[in-house]
């Protein structure tokens, strides 16, 4: 009679046990790694060696190395060292590790508060948890710090769209384009007295045109929101053309147009002078 | 106990030749010109662009600007390394060199990935170049030592590992590898020796029990031979010739059986 009380007080204590670490995050608690390369050089160079491998790892698709390499800089060199918190957050969101990408990011502004990456990447991962007013504080922080930046105006229009907000989405996208000038060149690259073979007016980065690909997006956005407006108007009566143009757009916005899965949006390099 | 005796035998007739190997390294090493800060041809032919593009590349992929100085670029080519990619591996070395044609681990670094490549001389040269520009660098000798031992330059090998040993006594790959030299030499009692000091340094060093068991695989031959020479050509081995006896005792293991020994029973 003992031992089947015995048997069930262990399989509750397990159970116990078990449940709390069952409903944690998929990812398991970072362990320290272990750092052995160049044990003994100045904290510069093991500093410089880890960030390059786990730059090496990443770029091989190692992910999990990629991020021991800078959690030794985190863990057993220099703790306050940002762009290792930057790169390992990059990769924690790439491998939808929100939760340890926004504490990575969080320690990147206090140490380099300066720096509008920091606030443009966090402001992401705010995005692609669809925490929209905490990726718009961060943007707008972003820009407070950079007016002039493409990114973070680019990443806050894709934000105010995803809110419906159209127009405040459109004239962050204009002012990107009136900041960049990239409009000029577009006029003359749409002049029909242009010769052909004539390089642009000046080169250009092609993150400046991504404001046109936006607007023409939001655009359709608005327009399917007319379509539907109508539709919803007239119901079974409607026109069959707008009835299909609606499909069309929706299927769209299903699939090559969605604004929510984060590949609109832009990422901000950082540099450790900031 | 009989092992260990022998051991201590052999060891004890081989000193000499022990402290006059090391000495041969020593000197080598002191005989050495001292470092000049000179560009060394770069077999790999990258530039001063193509490592500025190396950079872009891979700190760019996750948006860090970073300083591209030597230990960047060995821990890129480390990575590289690690997934067997030797040729860009060799690449970021060599982008190392180019950044700091004084940086010792840069060459040191690249020799292996050459040897990884069994391109012999370039390795053997970056070897040459390492301890050259920092002759305490304990792991250049060690890599050297693999590469004289693999192309059978025993002496050179023993000397180099000899030397590994001497500035890093804590190194168990070391021992480990002057270990395999000796037992290529059929000096199994010095192997055993040096095997014993790397299990000391490092009991969880798999390599070791990897070369202890081929040693112990060797030391059986050399009795089951022992043992045909004194019973007759004609004679069966009790059991089976030490690879069945292996088979024996594998299946053993795994059944708690004794009977493998049995047949081991005799009288005078």
């Amino acid at each position: 009679m003992k031992r089947p009380f015995i048997l069930i007080v262990a399989a509750l204590t397990l159970l116990a046990t078990a449940v709390p670490a069952l409903a944690q995050d998929a990812t398991p608690t970072p362990v320290p790694p272990i750092c052995l390369n160049y044990v003994g050089q100045p904290d510069d160079i093991r500093t410089s060696y880890y960030m390059g491998e786990g730059l090496g790892y990443y770029a091989s698709g190692e992910f999990s190395r990629a991020i021991n390499s800078f959690t030794c800089v985190i863990f057993e060199i220099d703790a306050n060292y940002a762009p290792a918190y930057m790169a390992r957050a990059l990769v924690l969101t790439q491998r939808s590790d929100y939760e340890r990408a926004l504490e990575d990011y969080t320690r990147a502004i206090q140490l380099n508060g300066t720096d509008l990456s920091g606030y443009n990447n966090r402001g992401i991962v705010y995005t692609l948890q669809r925490e929209y007013d905490e990726a718009l504080a961060d943007f707008n922080q972003a820009l407070e710090l950079d007016s002039r930046s493409v990114v973070a105006r680019n990443n806050r229009a894709v934000v105010y769209a995803l809110q419906g907000e159209y127009e405040l989405a459109i004239a962050d996208l204009q002012q990107a384009i009136e900041t960049t000038g990239i409009d000029a060149v577009l006029a003359d690259l749409l002049d029909p007295e242009r010769e052909e073979g004539t390089p642009p007016i000046r080169d250009y980065d092609l993150i400046e045109a991504q404001p046109y690909a936006l607007l023409g997006i939001i655009y359709s956005a608005f327009a399917l929101d007319n379509y539907q407006a109508y539709l919803r108007l007239t119901g079974s009566n409607g026109d069959f053309r707008i009835q299909s143009a609606a499909g069309a757009l929706e299927s769209r916005f299903t699939f090559d147009l969605r604004l929510d899965d984060g590949t609109w949006l832009l990422v901000a390099d950082f540099a450790p002078e900031g | 106990m009989r092992r260990t005796g022998l051991i201590g035998t052999r060891f004890a007739s081989s000193l000499p030749l022990i402290i006059l190997i090391f000495l041969i390294g020593v000197f080598t090493a002191a005989a050495q010109e001292s470092p000049e800060p000179v560009a060394t041809p770069d077999p790999s032919g990258v530039t001063v662009e193509s490592c500025r593009e190396l950079t872009e590349r891979t700190a760019g992929a996750l948006s860090i600007r970073t300083d591209a100085v030597a230990p960047f670029f060995i821990g890129l080519g480390d990575a590289a390394f690690a997934d067997e990619d030797y040729t860009p591996a060799i690449e970021a070395y060599s982008c190392a060199i180019l950044a700091d044609p004084t940086y010792a681990p840069a060459f040191m670094n690249r020799g292996y990935a050459f040897f990884a490549q069994r391109a012999d001389p370039l390795a053997l040269a970056d070897f040459n170049r390492a301890v050259e520009l920092d002759p305490a660098l304990a792991l250049a000798y060690n890599y050297r030592g693999m590469l004289y031992t693999v192309q059978g330059n025993f002496g050179l090998a023993l000397g180099d590992f000899t030397v590994a040993l001497t500035l890093n006594p804590d190194d168990a790959s070391a021992y480990n590898n002057r270990a395999v030299v000796h037992a290529a030499e059929g000096n199994y009692d010095l192997a055993m020796f040096d095997i014993d000091s790397a299990l000391l340094i490092d009991p969880e060093y798999p390599a070791v029990y990897a070369t202890r068991s081929a040693i112990y695989t060797a030391l059986a031959l050399i009795d089951a031979e022992a043992y045909r020479s004194r019973a007759g050509e004609a004679a069966r081995y009790p059991n089976g010739s030490p690879i069945e006896v292996m088979g024996g005792l594998e299946s053993a293991a795994e059944t708690g059986s004794f009977a493998t020994w049995l047949a081991f029973l005799t009288r005078r």
